[in-house]
């Protein structure tokens, strides 16, 4: 007991550093103590969630089926019966969506008024109010699939939100929501439109099959990420209207913007624009130089070999091997070109780029 | 004499005192970053859907580049996983890098597979490529196999990367096991560049593949290892990955995408010079050079690592590879130090010079140093019958639990962003693994260190022979 005195008070006697040290190694001690018991605990919770949810998700799956395939009254107070707290409600609202988004027709019209007979719709509106930004989001998105009516003044406030993910998953779910054929709210973002959201908007026009009558406006856009868009839709969409407007932005100083004009006036099949492409060609740099090539074998009316020879004779490798594949495409006749360069001093390049081009296996 | 000699014991204590404190506060706060990073990331992948990317014309392309050196006992299995990864515009450059085994024989018989007159332009300066070989199957035209003289990992890296056509790539050590989707998920991180701010590289979670189950290359059950020292290195890689390189992401202050598995803008590292051929570390290497290239050149950029668990590798299973393989992190992390001094405290370089840098050159570097004076003070004053066991003790027991919580921190981070350990054993194990790492584990680490520093100052090169038990089995 003694010695155990004299520890304590040789402790007290050292200096605050130390009993500083003690403390935090008793903080570490509980602490310790405490994750053992959140890790062990917050499995135990999350593997029994899982698997409730698994099996409620199985029960569901076959109450889905049987009122989908015989819509009896007694599957509807079955669903009724187990809709009972919120853990089965949000389970069974995921098969919802899940169902939905794989059916069509009178299926999908089904599950959607199944949908609003259980008050789902208030459920999802209800996400909109809450704290969390993803859950917000969980609830664009499940109001934009079951395309539930008039809550688009719900959802416009967070366009002009500052959280970027909230205004463009906003703007996604009005894209289905607003039933319009222009994109012109969009231009309200603030915001750089990237190539992730540009995927997900055009994801979102083509599998709910929106028409949309122009994307001129997006070309105004002072943002060039909007710009870049606008282009590359107009390309998808063909708009052939706009084929001066993509012409004037050939010059634009963003390099991306200028490909995806090439690309677009290769998609629209603007035949007349090859010239122009060919009198920007040399002063192009050469990732252009490369989309320039490829659209104007697309689009010139005749025979551009001649041309293409000349690429391949006196240009950067990246476009004598754009060239040469385009000739090759062609079925191009090798031979003569083959005899032209019998003296040439980079003779073995040029046949290794043919040898490349013609191989089908390559 | 005297007074010489109480400065000294008191710059020791002070300093190394005044070093273990900063540098666990350094810990603290970057796992409290990594945290909130974590969270957000969570919630912001919470409602994704990868497979858009799939079928948008928008998505861009990617090599999947896979230096190859004596692989002979795996390397059919290897590709065929590679083969399979989910993503619609991407090809599989496997180099050959001069092996001495029957590994590119093995491939030409498993991919039917006939030497084409591939034509490509040599940006990158590398070895002699004696050959590229391309399949007579349809079913495999997205693989592309390079045969070359050897001329290390660098040197097939930067082989394949001549050789690739499309804009991104992923470097991938070919026996390690790919998710499906990693690319998918790779990739996103290049595609949500906003405000002039190009991505110029990602990297993953690499994860430990001891002990799991492998079917037709891919991961059908995860176990902890069977042996301390590869479970170990499941919490190393656990604080590394989760604690630390997440916080360097959100902090844009990242130096290091494993070389496991990263994935690079094509163009950027053509134009920093890609991979340098004589350091071990290429893989830090690249990513200090990238982002010296695009500071340098007045460019935004970011670094971006992802939390999910998209690789997984075969870890150093014994004394021996576990040795060569910590020398040479030690050796590479010295090198790329020396090649760019000139970032240290370098304001031009913002997070990277004042941060980063400082970072790995104090706490990676200089650590295992004054840990041994440390011990090496504390044997003098020991034998000298100074030492104040009672404060000895009670440092010890510091030190001792805020390793120890660290690692149990690190098992909670695993258990609430991607839990892959499904068994309650497997974390039993963990957690008994986080007890005894600090004197069985860790000792060995500061060892290897430092022989990797006085091999360093010896001029050693190369990687040294990393035997592997590879996934030629249906576990390791």
């Amino acid at each position: 007991m003694n010695n155990i005195n004299d520890l304590i008070k040789q402790i007290y006697d050292y200096n605050p550093i130390v009993l500083i040290l003690l403390t935090i190694i008793s903080y570490f001690l509980l602490s310790i103590i405490a994750l053992i018991v959140v890790i062990i605990v917050k499995r135990a919770i999350k593997l029994n969630k899982e698997k409730r949810a698994n099996e409620l998700r199985d029960k569901y799956q076959n109450l889905m089926i049987e009122f989908l395939y015989y819509d009896t009254n007694e599957s509807r107070v079955v669903i009724l019966s187990e809709l009972k707290n919120d853990f089965n409600r949000s389970v069974f609202l995921e098969e919802i969506l899940k169902f939905h988004a794989n059916m069509s027709g009178d299926a999908a019209e089904r599950i959607k008024s199944l949908y609003y007979d259980l008050y789902f719709h208030i459920d999802s509106l209800n996400k909109l109010k809450q704290k969390q930004w993803h859950i917000k989001i969980k609830g664009f998105r499940e109001l934009a699939q079951m395309d539930v009516v008039d809550v688009e003044k719900n959802i416009e406030p967070f366009i002009k939100n500052k959280n970027i993910l909230l205004q463009i998953e906003a703007a996604i779910a009005l894209i289905k929501l607003k039933k319009v054929d222009n994109l012109d709210f969009l231009n309200e973002l603030n915001i750089d439109l990237s190539d992730w959201a540009q995927i997900n908007i055009l994801n979102t026009l083509q599998f709910h099959k929106i028409e949309i009558k122009s994307f001129e406006n997006m070309l105004k856009n002072p943002n060039e990420t909007f710009v870049l868009f606008g282009v590359r839709m107009i390309g998808i969409y063909k708009e052939l209207a706009q084929i001066d407007n993509i012409l004037s932005l050939l010059s634009h100083p963003n390099e991306r913007i200028r490909i995806a004009c090439v690309d677009t006036l290769q998609k629209l099949g603007a035949t007349e624009t090859h010239p122009v492409l060919l009198s920007i060609y040399p002063h192009e740099i050469i990732s252009v130089r490369k989309k320039i090539l490829e659209a104007v074998a697309v689009l010139a009316p005749e025979s551009m070999d001649d041309y293409f020879i000349q690429i391949i004779l006196n240009d950067p490798f990246e476009l004598k091997l754009t060239a040469a594949k385009i000739l090759a495409n062609q079925d191009y006749n090798w031979s003569y070109f083959k005899d032209a360069i019998e003296n040439y001093s980079e003779k073995d390049k040029m046949y290794a780029i043919i040898n490349h081009v013609t191989d089908s296996r390559i | 004499m005297e007074i010489v000699l109480k400065i000294l014991v008191y710059i020791i204590e002070v300093g190394v005192f005044a070093f273990t404190g900063i540098l666990f506060t350094a810990y603290v706060i970057l796992a409290i970053f990594s945290a909130f990073t974590m969270r957000y990331y969570l919630r912001k992948n919470s409602f994704v859907d990868y497979e858009t990317i799939l079928s948008s014309p928008i998505s861009p392309s990617i090599s999947v580049i896979a230096p190859c050196y004596n692989e002979s006992r795996s390397i059919v299995e290897n590709v065929r996983s590679l083969l399979s990864i989910h993503y619609s515009n991407y090809d599989v450059i496997i180099v050959n890098d001069g092996s001495t085994d029957d590994s590119l024989q093995k491939m030409i018989d498993a991919y039917s597979l006939v030497k084409v007159d591939y034509t490509f332009e040599s940006v990158l300066i590398t070895k002699e490529v004696r050959g590229i070989y391309k399949s007579l199957n349809q079913s495999y035209h997205k693989l592309i196999i390079v045969d070359k003289v050897n001329g290390g990992k660098a040197d097939a890296l930067n082989a394949g990367i001549n050789i690739s056509k499309k804009s991104y790539f992923a470097a991938i050590d070919v026996d390690s096991i790919i998710e499906e989707d990693a690319l998918l998920r790779m990739i996103k991180p290049f595609l949500e560049d906003t405000d002039g701010v190009k991505t110029i590289a990602t990297g993953g979670v690499i994860r430990v593949a001891n002990s799991c189950v492998i079917e037709n290359g891919k991961i059908t059950e995860v176990n902890v290892p069977d042996k301390f020292i590869s479970r170990v290195q499941v919490l190393e890689y656990t604080r590394s990955f989760l604690m630390g390189r997440m916080a360097w992401s959100k902090l844009n202050g990242l130096l290091l995408i494993s070389g496991a598995f990263g994935m690079f803008d094509r163009e950027i590292v053509l134009k920093s010079g890609g991979y340098n051929i004589k350091t071990v570390g290429e893989d830090m290497e690249l990513v200090v050079r990238m982002r010296r290239y695009m500071i340098e050149n007045h460019l935004k950029h970011r670094v971006v690592y992802i939390p999910d668990p998209l690789c997984w590798t075969e870890v150093p299973s014994t004394l021996k590879v576990f040795g060569k393989q910590r020398n040479r992190w030690t050796r590479g992390l010295i090198e790329t130090l020396k090649l760019h001094k000139k970032i240290f405290f370098n304001p031009k370089y913002g997070r990277m010079g004042m941060l980063g840098y400082p970072f790995w050159f104090f706490f990676e570097w200089m650590a295992p140093f004054v840990e041994t004076i440390g011990l090496i003070y504390f044997i003098i004053i020991a034998s000298l019958g100074l030492v104040n066991w009672v404060y000895f003790a009670i440092l010890l027991t510091f030190v001792y639990f805020f390793a120890v919580t660290f690692s149990f921190w690190a098992i909670l981070f695993e258990e609430t962003s991607f839990p892959r350990y499904k068994r309650k054993s497997d974390m039993v194990k963990l957690m008994v693994t986080s007890l005894f790492e600090p004197f069985l584990y860790h000792p060995l680490t500061v060892y290897y260190a430092i022989k990797g520093n006085i091999d360093s100052w010896r001029g050693k090169k190369g990687w040294g022979k990393m035997d592997r038990k590879g996934f030629e089995k249906n576990n390791l």
